[in-house]
């Protein structure tokens, strides 16, 4: 049982990595109204349906230092966000949420408008932006719903990767 | 599931959040290159290698296939050869793009015999930045510096933002803090370059602060001024590089003054080779006059 834990956490590892270096390719990914898709937000949120709190935490915050990593900002913003974001999605999916595509698509949604709202917050509304609405309707919300069509792939891919590396005795 | 096992978990998060609370402070406090710099290190050769992959795929899209047979009959003769011949292609290709890229620079460096130029190509694109920052791979091991002009054959693109030892981060002229001096090169007049959110996203610059009674049309083209201003970059771009074309004049919304709308003669979107300016004559200057004012991002 350990042993499935280990290899479905390096499937996710490598999966996670890849889908970062994926985001960042320049001109890999056509930009619709000025948005490109953050491909790690339905990555984390498609996992949490299949893991428990605590590794879908982690999840989240591997995905989020890469980002934090990759943006400059200060580390452990959006680390801090990503990981709260996958253990409640998790804790949600448990006692709440069917898991089906349905669900996936809708809570990545959630946690990408979530996460997209606070970077409004922190980096136009606060400083007085005078375009904040602007860059609200015209860039974050399209970025928004670009990611969330990631999640139908991606939940296939990670329900694949949780039903097939898992021992018998956890499913 | 249990309610004993949520509060667990609970526990763990909680602890997670102070654990990046105290990253966030310490980073915020000292400096994350230390960090973003060992990840960059690991990251930068995979992120070179998928750019190239990517171009690649791009352009042998349209190639038409030969077929199935005469392939495979190729591939059993060459396929050895092949290993070895391609080993030495790709030093090859690098060198020859690395001397093309030079050659349209060799004009720029005959104008300016002071300016130092390394060459660079674009890896990354952060899909999370707002005013679309790119990555490089060239670093602090290369030569190259923090607020390091950066420019295409075509003009200027930006400036380089943070350095790790192998790679660099450059914001480009679309980004809101992007304010510099510029000067029309006809009428001699000088403003200040800026962006807005919505002109980034029509693709045009701003020139600032033109007189009432300014000569500036459309057409004229406009160039780095190379003169400190109060706000923003100072003297960190040297003179006399290509910022773009006028496209209109109109009244600023906000006083008096006139602004004209600049077409970038750079693609601030999809840039690919690109030079860094490691020093010229007077940076040193600038570096002062930059931190003086306030500094950049």
């Amino acid at each position: 049982m350990r042993r499935a834990g280990v290899l479905r956490g390096m499937a996710y590892g490598a999966e996670f990595l890849l889908l970062y270096l994926l985001q960042q390719v320049p001109g890999l990914f056509p930009e619709i109204s000025h948005s490109l898709p953050v491909l790690l937000i339905p990555a984390v949120v498609t996992v949490a349906f299949f893991e428990k709190e605590v590794p879908a935490m982690v999840c989240g915050l591997f995905c989020g230092l890469l980002m934090d990593f990759g943006s400059g900002s200060f580390l452990g913003v959006k680390a801090l966000e990503i990981a709260i974001g996958g253990y409640c999605v998790s804790f949600l999916a448990s006692e709440f949420l069917k898991t089906n595509l349905l669900s996936a698509v809708v809570s990545t949604l959630a946690l990408g408008g979530i996460l997209s709202f606070l970077q409004w917050i922190f980096t136009a509304f606060f400083p007085g932006s005078s375009e904040s609405g602007y860059l609200l309707l015209y860039h974050l919300l399209p970025r928004t719903l670009y990611t969330a069509v990631f999640a139908v792939p991606l939940y296939y891919l990670n329900r694949f990767l949780a039903t097939r590396l898992r021992a018998p005795a956890d499913t | 599931m249990k309610k004993g096992s949520h509060k667990k978990s609970l526990g763990k998060l909680l602890m997670v959040c102070v654990l990046m609370g105290c990253l966030m402070l310490s980073t915020a406090a000292f400096s994350s290159s230390g960090f973003g710099g060992a990840v960059n290190l690991l990251l930068m050769p995979m992120q070179r290698v998928s750019a190239a992959l990517s171009e690649q795929i791009t352009a042998n899209a349209e190639e038409t296939a030969t077929s199935k047979e005469d392939l495979l009959s190729e591939n059993e003769g060459l396929k050895a050869q092949v290993n070895d011949l391609n080993r030495q292609l790709i030093n090859y290709d690098t060198l020859k793009r690395e001397n093309e890229e030079y050659k349209k620079y060799l004009g720029l460096k005959e104008e300016n015999q002071d300016y130092q130029l390394l060459a660079a190509e674009v890896i990354a694109k952060d899909p999370d930045d707002l005013y679309g920052s790119i990555t490089i791979d060239q670093g602090s091991r290369d030569g190259v510096s923090k607020n390091d002009p950066v420019i295409t054959d075509a003009g200027l693109l930006g400036w380089v933002s943070e350095v790790f030892p192998t790679s660099s981060r450059v914001t480009t002229l679309f980004h809101a803090d992007a304010k510099f001096g510029a000067r029309d090169s006809q009428t001699q007049e000088t403003g200040i370059m800026s962006c807005t959110v919505q002109s980034a996203d029509e693709g045009y610059l701003r020139m600032n602060y033109l007189d009432s009674t300014t000569k500036v049309q459309e057409g004229d083209l406009v160039v780095t001024s190379g003169l400190a201003v109060e706000s923003g970059f100072g003297g960190l771009f040297p003179r006399n590089l290509t910022v773009g074309t006028v496209k209109s004049v109109s009244r600023s919304e906000s006083d008096a003054s006139l602004y004209a709308l600049v077409q970038p003669a750079v693609d601030l979107k999809n840039p690919k080779d690109v030079m860094v300016i490691t020093n010229f004559a007077g940076k040193s200057a600038a570096d002062q006059n930059t931190a003086s004012s306030g500094g950049n991002s």
